[in-house]
């Protein structure tokens, strides 16, 4: 993926950098806004990852600018304010994402994938009530779930879990991706919700058919792949 | 001199109460003198009319005679006079009753006019006359005006005498009560001023029962108020020094023993990033509560029904509950929809579940109860003692239980926060007539916020 990355720290920019070019990514660090609009213009950029304290033209200026003008990359943006108000601004200025530091490498790098992936889902969404993966099925309307044609009892938020699996098979969610995407929730109640409902999501989807489908990566996240 | 005087006006005008009562004594000297001009120009317009009948009555009188008889037939009295000109008796210059016309009242027109007639001593009269020409003879009429201005002489000492009275009445009282009120409010300016400089325990003592006593215990229980948070405040920055030098302690030697062992490998790298994250959810924690203090949180209110909300709520956490090797129930009372936050009711449900989770023995009950108007979680633990019921909200108290490990004192002073800035009422209790268990939750009051 072709990455805009706005940071001006001196040293969190480079080893950003670094690891993302690291993981296969292409990246173009930026330290100040009014170059990184330019560039945001002119390059078409997968996905941009943007600090909103820069000098120049701050990150939030920036992204209103880049959405005047139309163009519509997945956004990250990368800040230490992390209040509501800030995040709701960052939503209306165009951002897709919000993540707060200090942040985990991981965490960032598993929401560039799934964002990547959200926004070919989004322009989808109006046809997908219905979602398949290998033998798994799940009907949006009716809030069912079929596995190998039998049907599984699933609650309200095991099967949100599970749709989300399917939309982003393949990929990380991490803890907090899900606490955001299921529950709503922009902070870390430290209890184990999370693992409690996969836990038990799996004992009805797995466990039955004597297979995994879902996979823990220690203290970072999980992964979903169909059989 | 002049400068004194101005600097001491300057100063007493500056005194809202003293001002007040100068102004107020200036209306009604004002009000007073127009009331007792009015009514001198009433009275005076009354009398004259009347005087002004009688004088045409006898006019009239005066001269049917005067055709008929040739003779007056209204004889001058004290306060009346008459005289027929020209005639043969030719009044004019006469002394009658004690008074003469004088000679050039038969050059005046036809009507009322006010004139002075001239008495024994030769002192003037101030008399009404009306003259009336009737065919070639002229009929004067007069009446004296003694009475009036003797009313009006009386009128005026009645006002003077009460103008004098009421004003030194009013004066006095005004400016007592405008002392009165100036001294409170110096009273107030000053306290305040020792407050501005630090002194947060400064108290304004005024006694009585008016608006400047109320606007004092206003200020009195803010300064309370305000005391208590920066006491709290050095409290918690004193704690949270200590809460913090423990874990950054414990990293550093842990890293320090890693690099002396050469042991410095991936496991006790996650160990040290894990105990990073402990200490900025320490930190995340603090400015959460601070935010939600600050009352910045509120835009996201909805009214919502709680009986809806706790369905949701148990959805999530009633599993939780029961992996963690505990029963759980959910008890729901419809009700009114009550305006609230839905993730910060979230976080106070969430702290108040991992609470019961942390200090009740496995197998035990927790339950959670939404509606009509409040949210409760019931649990089988220790509970707290009585005597430190009010200490356990405040931020980085904890229980000696809890210094063995865990928390940091900091859950029930974000819940705490979240009831005030919902107006509710944080409940917390120990369970009536059972053994252990603890009740805490939140209590909808009034929803006006």
């Amino acid at each position: 993926m072709k990455i805009l990355l706005l940071e001006d720290d001196g040293s969190l920019g480079p080893w950003l950098k670094e690891n993302l070019t690291k993981i296969g990514n292409s990246v173009d660090l930026f330290t100040d806004g009014d170059k990184a609009l330019i560039a945001g213009l002119k390059i078409q950029y997968d996905i941009m990852v943007i600090d909103r304290m820069v000098p120049g033209l701050d990150g939030l200026e920036m992204i209103k600018n880049i959405r005047e003008k139309g163009i519509d990359t997945p956004t990250i943006f990368l800040t230490a304010l992390n209040d509501i108000d800030n995040r709701i601004q960052g939503f209306d200025a165009g951002g897709d994402d919000y993540l707060s530091k200090p942040f985990a490498l991981e965490e960032l790098i598993s929401r560039i994938n799934a964002l990547s992936k959200r926004t070919i889902f989004k322009k989808n969404k109006a046809s997908s009530d219905f979602l398949r993966s290998g033998d798994l099925e799940i009907d949006l309307t009716n809030r069912q779930c079929f596995r190998q044609k039998q049907k599984i009892e699933l609650n309200n938020k095991e099967l949100m879990i599970l749709e989300y699996f399917i939309r982003f098979e393949g990929q990380k969610l991490t803890k907090s991706m899900l606490l955001e995407l299921v529950w709503n929730i922009n902070h870390d109640p430290t209890t184990s919700i999370v693992e409690t409902h996969i836990s038990r999501l799996r004992s009805k989807i797995e466990k039955p058919f004597k297979d995994k489908l879902i996979s823990t990566i220690r203290s970072s996240g999980y992964v979903y792949k169909s059989k | 001199m002049f400068i004194n005087l101005s600097n001491l006006y300057k100063k007493y005008w500056r005194m809202s109460a003293i001002r007040q009562a100068f102004v107020l004594i200036n209306i009604y000297t004002l009000i007073f003198l127009l009331c007792w001009l009015i009514t001198n120009l009433l009275i005076e317009k009354k009398i004259i009319e009347n005087i002004d009948k009688k004088l045409s009555y006898d006019i009239e009188s005066i001269s049917l005679v005067w055709q008929s008889e040739k003779k007056l037939a209204l004889r001058s009295s004290k306060d009346s006079y008459y005289m027929i000109a020209p005639n043969s008796y030719g009044y004019v210059g006469r002394i009658v009753k004690g008074a003469i016309f004088p000679e050039n009242i038969i050059n005046l027109k036809e009507g009322f006019h006010n004139v002075e007639l001239i008495g024994e001593e030769g002192k003037r009269l101030s008399a009404r006359v009306l003259l009336s020409k009737i065919n070639s003879d002229l009929f004067v009429s007069a009446q004296s005006l003694t009475t009036l201005i003797q009313i009006n002489k009386t009128i005026n000492q009645i006002f003077l005498v009460s103008f004098i009275f009421s004003a030194i009445f009013i004066t006095i009282g005004l400016f007592s009560i405008a002392r009165n009120t100036q001294i409170k409010i110096s009273n107030i300016e000053k306290n305040l001023n020792y407050i501005k400089s630090g002194r947060l325990k400064t108290r304004i003592k005024l006694k009585g029962d008016d608006d400047l006593v109320r606007v004092s215990n206003s200020i009195n229980e803010t300064t309370q108020q305000l005391e208590n948070l920066m006491e709290q405040f050095k409290n918690q920055s004193a704690n949270l020094a200590h809460d913090l030098k423990t874990p950054l302690t414990s990293l550093r030697l842990n890293l320090e023993q890693k690099i002396s062992s050469n042991k410095l490998n991936k496991k006790s790298i996650r160990e040290s990033i894990l105990q990073i994250d402990h200490i900025i959810n320490i930190f995340d924690t603090i400015i959460k509560i601070a935010r939600i203090q600050s009352g910045s949180e509120r835009k996201k209110f909805k009214k919502i029904k709680l009986i809806n909300f706790g369905k949701e709520i148990f959805e999530t956490y009633g599993p939780v509950i029961e992996d963690r090797g505990f029963k759980t129930y959910y008890n729901s009372f419809d009700g009114s929809k009550i305006k609230l936050d839905k993730d910060l009711i979230f976080i106070l449900v969430t702290n108040l579940i991992q609470n019961s989770l942390k200090y009740s023995k496995k197998g035990t009950i927790i339950g959670i109860n939404f509606g009509p108007d409040q949210i409760l979680i019931e649990d089988e633990g220790p509970g707290i003692p009585i005597n430190q019921m009010s200490k356990v909200i405040e931020p980085m108290y904890r229980l000696k239980r809890e210094s063995k490990g865990g928390g940091y004192g900091l859950g029930l002073s974000m819940v705490k926060a979240i009831c005030e800035i919902h107006n509710g009422e944080l409940i917390i209790k120990n369970r009536e007539n059972k053994k252990n268990g603890l009740v805490v939750g939140i209590k909808f009051r009034n929803q006006a916020i």
